[in-house]
């Protein structure tokens, strides 16, 4: 990777972040909004309306910074099992957390839980969903990449049966909306509190994707080739699959399902970084962190409405990856 | 006599089928051995067994005379190389990533290769001859280039033994010679190398140790020139078929070469 790239994608998103404070259907000047986070720090004059304080630091920020590191923790995820599966249409959500989160979601809101509650309630449904898969397609001591992602599909499947079954007995006024409405995925619930709590496990699991990203080069490979060069593959899917599950599970128990960023952002990716994990895994994360937040701002200034962020992110990232499988002539080059 | 690895009464099965069993065999260091047999006689799980990727069931395999199952998966990537029948490239790495991927025994979980292992992987390549394509993504070489990186990279592992699963069942004729030929220059380097093949004349080209396999047991061990006849090949082929001698255009010797032969076709 050349300095110029390294330096683009350390500055853009921090631009992009910038750019997001002060665009909305309410503007505040740029220079407002660097007084404002200034104020926080240092004794400022406050010549601003409490409207925008409120505005800036109330709703933009948490939003904006929720948005990067779900989009950031989701494009690390997916690169690394496209790796780790060798397979370029692998999601972060192959073995069954979204659908998993998603039922725990539903759960939470025909329970009547606080949206807090609803949170932890969705993280422990993904974290769960996940082991399910793993167990089933554990056989004789090993997890053959073909059985986990066939478990991901009989898992994902079966807690898709249950959010349906959720929706069909969820009174019709309240609770059907707000199912719907959640698994749509969206940023508006972003709060400091749920900020504190999902950050650091978004850290902690891309960090830890980070340790491992160059033995992720000799998983693909493929399982056997791995071995006879000495790696555990065993633990290193473990511990891969244990990093990817901490990070999707908390960005889809607060921000609902957004779907494509994880398949799509990889492969841009690749495109900057080339397929060495090393390089790639934080050059995807730069990347979801600025497209996430790029489609958010677009989410919630387009329209009246805050339309969610789910239905943009398939929007474009379907004919997105389209183009990109045109591109490539299915080569993923 | 010193042995890089002694198989001692060797068996293997799954469940009620019996692949091999009784089997004896000894690879000095920087000796060629070729693992001769058709189709399913048993010859590539010998090899998964020998490399210790699957364990016997009974018997057991010495690997500088420690019994093999006292080694973990690193100390063996240490020791064995294993060059796979098939490989499916993923992502489009350079070739010198590839090559540098064998240094992964000698790397600590969380590490990547350093100047000094890349160094090791550009001496890999140079062995092979394949240098020259160090940058090129290793998903746009040829079949027989690629067969030379994934030799590069076995030897990037600094091993004492290198395995080979049909090392030349994907290649061209020129390919097929070129392979052979560095696994024997290898050899002569102090590597034991040992390879299940399908050809009777390629383990007829060198002056190689021949383990002639069939219905999981072996019908002759020894030279290749001299266990490779009219009668072992009928024995584990069941056809019929004929030993030429030629000049050997190196020496005043003779070559000796086979071919199928069926009885009154014009």
């Amino acid at each position: 990777m050349s300095k110029k790239k390294i330096i683009l994608l350390i500055t853009i998103p921090l631009v992009v972040f910038y750019v997001s404070l002060f665009v909305g259907r309410f503007m505040v000047d740029p220079m407002t909004v660097l007084r404002i986070l200034a104020s926080k720090v240092f004794p400022i004059t406050h010549n601003w309306s409490s409207t925008a304080e409120v505005i800036v630091i109330q709703i933009r920020l948490p939003r904006a910074i929720l948005a990067m590191f779900v989009g950031a923790g989701l494009s690390i995820s997916g690169a690394a099992y496209q790796g780790m599966f060798r397979n370029p249409l692998v999601s972060p959500d192959i073995l069954g957390v979204s659908a998993a989160a998603g039922f725990g979601a539903a759960l939470a809101i025909l329970l009547s839980l606080n949206i807090w509650e609803l949170q932890l309630v969705a993280f422990a449904f993904g974290v769960l969903g996940v082991t399910l898969t793993y167990f089933i397609a554990r056989i004789y001591k090993t997890t053959p990449t073909l059985m986990l992602v066939l478990s991901g599909v009989i898992v994902a499947a079966f807690f898709s049966a249950l959010v349906s079954g959720a929706k069909l007995i969820a009174d019709p006024e309240a609770k059907l909306p707000a199912i719907t409405y959640w698994l749509l995925g969206s940023f508006n619930r972003a709060t400091y509190k749920s900020l504190y709590i999902v950050i650091p496990i978004i850290i902690l699991g891309s960090v830890g994707l980070m340790l491992v990203s160059w033995r992720l080069n000799v998983l693909s490979m493929g399982d056997d080739e791995a071995r006879s060069m000495g790696v555990k593959t065993e633990s290193l899917k473990f511990f891969i699959i244990a990093c990817t599950t901490l990070i999707t599970a908390s960005a889809v128990s607060v921000s609902g399902i957004v779907g494509w960023v994880g398949l799509v952002i990889p492969h841009v990716g690749r495109m900057i970084s080339g397929p060495n994990h090393r390089w790639l895994l934080p050059t995807s994360m730069a990347l979801g962190a600025v497209f996430l937040l790029v489609v958010d701002d677009i989410a919630r200034t387009a329209t009246p409405l805050d339309i969610p962020i789910g239905i943009l992110t398939g929007l474009i990232g379907a004919p997105f990856f389209a183009y990109l499988l045109r591109r490539t002539k299915g080569g993923w080059k | 006599m010193e042995s890089r690895i002694r198989l001692r009464d060797g068996s293997f099965n799954y469940g009620d089928h019996e692949i091999f069993s009784g089997l004896n065999l000894e690879i000095a260091p920087g000796e060629v051995v070729s693992i001769l047999g058709p189709n399913g006689c048993g010859k590539t799980t010998l090899l998964r067994c020998l490399s210790g990727a699957l364990k016997l069931k009974s018997g057991n395999i010495l690997l500088n005379e420690k019994d093999i199952t006292t080694f973990d998966t690193i100390d063996l990537a240490r020791n064995i190389g294993f060059v796979f029948q098939d490989h499916t490239a993923s992502f489009p790495y350079s070739v010198l990533e590839v090559v540098s991927m064998g240094r992964a025994p000698y790397l600590s979980r969380f590490a990547a290769p350093s100047a000094t292992d890349m160094a090791v992987a550009e001496a890999a390549l140079t062995k092979v001859g394949m240098l020259h394509i160090k940058d090129k993504p290793y998903t746009e070489i040829s079949g027989g280039e690629m067969q030379l990186i994934l030799i590069a990279r076995t030897l990037a592992q600094e091993p004492q033994v290198i395995m080979f699963d049909e090392p030349t069942s994907h290649l061209d004729f020129k390919n097929q010679a070129l392979c052979l030929n560095i696994i024997n220059k290898l050899a002569a380097q102090g590597i034991s190398m040992i390879m299940t093949t399908h050809n009777p004349n390629q383990a007829l080209m060198y002056p190689n140790t021949v383990a002639m396999m069939n219905n999981g047991k072996f019908v002759a061990i020894g030279k290749a020139d001299e266990v490779i006849t009219e009668d072992t090949l009928k024995a584990i082929y069941g056809i019929d078929v004929k030993v030429f001698s030629v000049p050997d255009p190196n020496s005043t010797g003779q070559l000796k070469m086979v071919s199928p032969w069926f009885k009154n076709q014009a």
